[in-house]
């Protein structure tokens, strides 16, 4: 076997390692309400990782996630005070379609590095988040907003529905629609797929778009967790996105990964959070372990993928 | 077989194993948890000042959860010190961590969720946001564990009692001081924390109702709003200055503050007792301003304190006792005068103390 087949199956193998091992030690980490604590903890970055990953895909990054999530918020809880939760719904869900429309213009327009762009948009959408919301929490969200997040149908977690029409929704868009090939072949290698016809801007404006979308579905299943529209809480979440996509075997080069990995890598450090607190490891240790786990996820990308041509 | 087909396959089957394990431990679990009967009743306490710290015996080895909503400030450590210390001294077992910043609102749920499943004796929460974690904190009480709340409570109803400072008190004390000093007459201006922040909020309110009710002859010129640090203040402190020569009295809500308004004052040219400058928080850096006058009135929010009174409160209540709904520790004012007599071993955490 192969060294890059070997680095193919680490995360499962060390994932399945790490639940027997944190099983044996504390025994109340596979009782049913703290594995749908994990499913439920797990589920906003599962998609805002997701929507990192379409970007990715395409040899770019979208830094303004974190902007996005809390503009995404805090427009949720302004227009839902006046106008109700739905209304307040579609209107987060235009922020984050709009601002990723913006970045993807820019980004495929422009020809500029998707780093400085995401992260110069991000900064402006925090600062309109800071300005609507004058710097404070907005509490006095519609009651029912809350069971977004915390409501259980048959036992079962909403969020855990949205993660899973997420993840099949954009599987099916990657794996079996035209703009899914597109993305793909664009991450390999932009002059190629420009010279063989593929419209490369209008795919990374696709792409982008979809990721801001996405992203702000993740910040209505955050908002409801914390029942607010809040201008700050989550404002890191780009970056932990892009840790979740990389643990998740989604390639910073591009073209190589899928939807899968996002939401195991996403999946991977919420289950890692909950077995450190589980196994009341200390939380500065705890930064230490998550730091480790995202080198040692890089380290297999660079391993996996060093041998391989175009893709 | 790619990359992403293994993966799948590896994800499905650990869900299929997850959903397995959830419908075979439903069916099987009831509710194992005795639950305890912790309740307060409804009162108020303010504890009086230089009262020592009593030393409940737990009726058996108890285990709490702690949770903080960050522990890199003075502040933080000094009442971490008095819950972990206290803990020590009880015989009580502490699980404690930390959501590392006001904004991780959702770690802290989080954190809250897995003391739940560890089935801790009790939580007590300094909250990161008081509404964010209402929710969590509902679901924590309905799972039959006792949450309390130590610094920042939260707005659910479930909370059973909170330990905090009494912030409207930090401000009244200063304004009581300031317009005396200044013999009811004169410009004071403010130098307020995040326009956020709620401490400095009420601080800021009680300051401006006392300076309202009994110095009429003292006008407030100017407020500001900065982060708590030296190097922010000063800045502040500088425009003021500048903006207004006759400033007899700078209210500032928390020490950090007051020093860099006393360099600012003293690069001004200043004499220290020409600017009587108020603050509160009185940390260990602050007693060198106070005894070269520097800085004229510190109000202690008494950290240690704080955290020894909080894990009295839980272990009162495991034990099945009376407890008040919500405990005031005292806010000392320092002086030049009294700041001598503090001792340093009560005041602060040990030099030589870490957090573990």
């Amino acid at each position: 076997m192969k060294a890059k087949d070997l680095a193919t199956f680490i995360l499962p193998v060390s994932a399945a390692i790490a639940v027997v091992v944190t099983a044996l030690l504390q025994p109340l980490f596979l009782t049913p309400g703290n594995l749908l604590n994990v499913v439920g903890q797990s589920a906003p970055l599962a998609v805002v990782a997701i929507a990192q990953m379409l970007p990715i895909l395409t040899r770019g990054l979208d830094l303004s996630q974190g902007g996005v999530v809390v503009a995404t918020s805090v427009v949720f809880a302004l227009v839902a005070q006046s106008f109700g939760a739905v209304a307040g719904m579609w209107a987060g869900l235009l922020v984050g379609a709009g601002a990723g429309f913006l970045n993807g213009a820019v980004v495929g327009g422009a020809k500029v590095s998707p780093f400085v762009v995401t992260l110069g948009f991000g900064s402006v959408l925090q600062g309109a988040a800071l300005i609507l919301a004058n710097g404070q929490p907005i509490s006095n969200v519609p009651e029912g907003f809350t069971l977004l997040y915390y409501g259980r149908p048959f036992g079962i977690p909403i969020p855990l529905f949205v993660v899973a029409i997420v993840w099949l929704l954009i599987w099916f868009m990657l794996q079996r629609t035209t703009i899914g090939r597109f993305i793909y072949a664009v991450g390999s290698n932009e002059r190629t797929a420009y010279l063989s016809g593929i419209p490369t801007r209008t795919t990374l404006v696709a792409a982008y778009t979809l990721s801001g979308l996405l992203t702000s579905v993740g910040s209505l299943l955050l908002s409801s967790r914390i029942a607010s529209g809040h201008p700050t809480a989550g404002s890191d979440m780009a970056l932990q996105a892009v840790a979740a996509a990389v643990i998740g075997g989604v390639s910073l080069f591009g073209g190589r990964g899928g939807v899968h990995g996002a939401v195991a890598g996403a999946a991977f450090l919420g289950l890692l959070a909950n077995a450190l607190n589980l196994l009341s490891v200390a939380s500065f240790v705890q930064l230490i372990a998550v730091g480790i786990s995202i080198i040692l996820a890089v380290l297999i990308d660079r391993v996996r993928f060093a041998n391989r041509g175009g893709g | 077989m790619n990359v992403g087909r293994r993966t799948l396959l590896a994800v499905v089957v650990l869900m299929a194993l997850a959903v397995a394990a959830i419908l075979i431990w439903q069916n099987s679990r009831a509710n194992d948890r005795t639950s305890v009967r912790t309740s307060n009743n409804g009162q108020v306490v303010r504890l009086a000042e230089g009262a020592p710290v009593e030393q409940p015996k737990p009726a058996r080895r108890y285990r709490i959860g702690v949770l903080f909503p960050f522990l890199a400030s003075p502040f933080w450590v000094n009442e971490a010190y008095g819950v972990t210390d206290q803990a020590r001294a009880l015989g009580v077992d502490l699980v404690w961590y930390s959501a590392d910043g006001y904004d991780n609102i959702d770690k802290q749920n989080s954190q809250l969720e897995d003391l739940v499943s560890k089935h801790v004796d009790a939580i007590l929460i300094a909250a990161t946001s008081s509404t964010g974690t209402a929710p969590v904190v509902d679901r924590a009480a309905a799972a039959g564990i006792p949450v309390f709340a130590h610094v920042t409570s939260s707005t659910s109803s479930h909370i059973i009692s909170a330990v905090l400072d009494d912030d409207l008190e930090i401000g009244r004390k200063q304004a009581a001081f300031l317009g005396k000093a200044l013999g009811g007459k004169g410009q004071v201006a403010m130098l307020n924390g995040p326009a956020a922040a709620e401490w400095s909020s009420l601080r800021a309110r009680g300051f401006k109702e006392v300076i309202a009710r009994d110095f009429p002859g003292i006008k407030i010129v100017a407020e500001r709003f900065g982060i708590p640090d030296r190097a922010d203040a000063q800045r502040l402190a500088e425009d003021l200055f500048s903006a207004f020569p006759k400033l007899a009295g700078l209210f500032t809500v928390a020490d950090g503050m007051a020093m860099g308004a006393a360099d600012a004052a003293r690069q001004a040219g200043r004499q220290p007792d020409a600017m009587v400058i108020t603050t509160a928080s009185f940390s260990r850096e602050a007693v060198p301003y106070m005894l070269s006058g520097a800085i004229d009135l510190n109000v202690d929010e008494n950290p240690v304190k704080i955290g020894r009174v909080a894990i009295n409160t839980v272990v009162h209540g495991l034990n099945g006792k009376s407890i008040p709904k919500t405990t005031y520790v005292p806010n000392p004012a320092m002086t030049r005068e009294t700041v001598g007599k503090v001792d340093p071993k009560l005041q602060w955490a040990p030099d030589t103390w870490r957090l573990r």
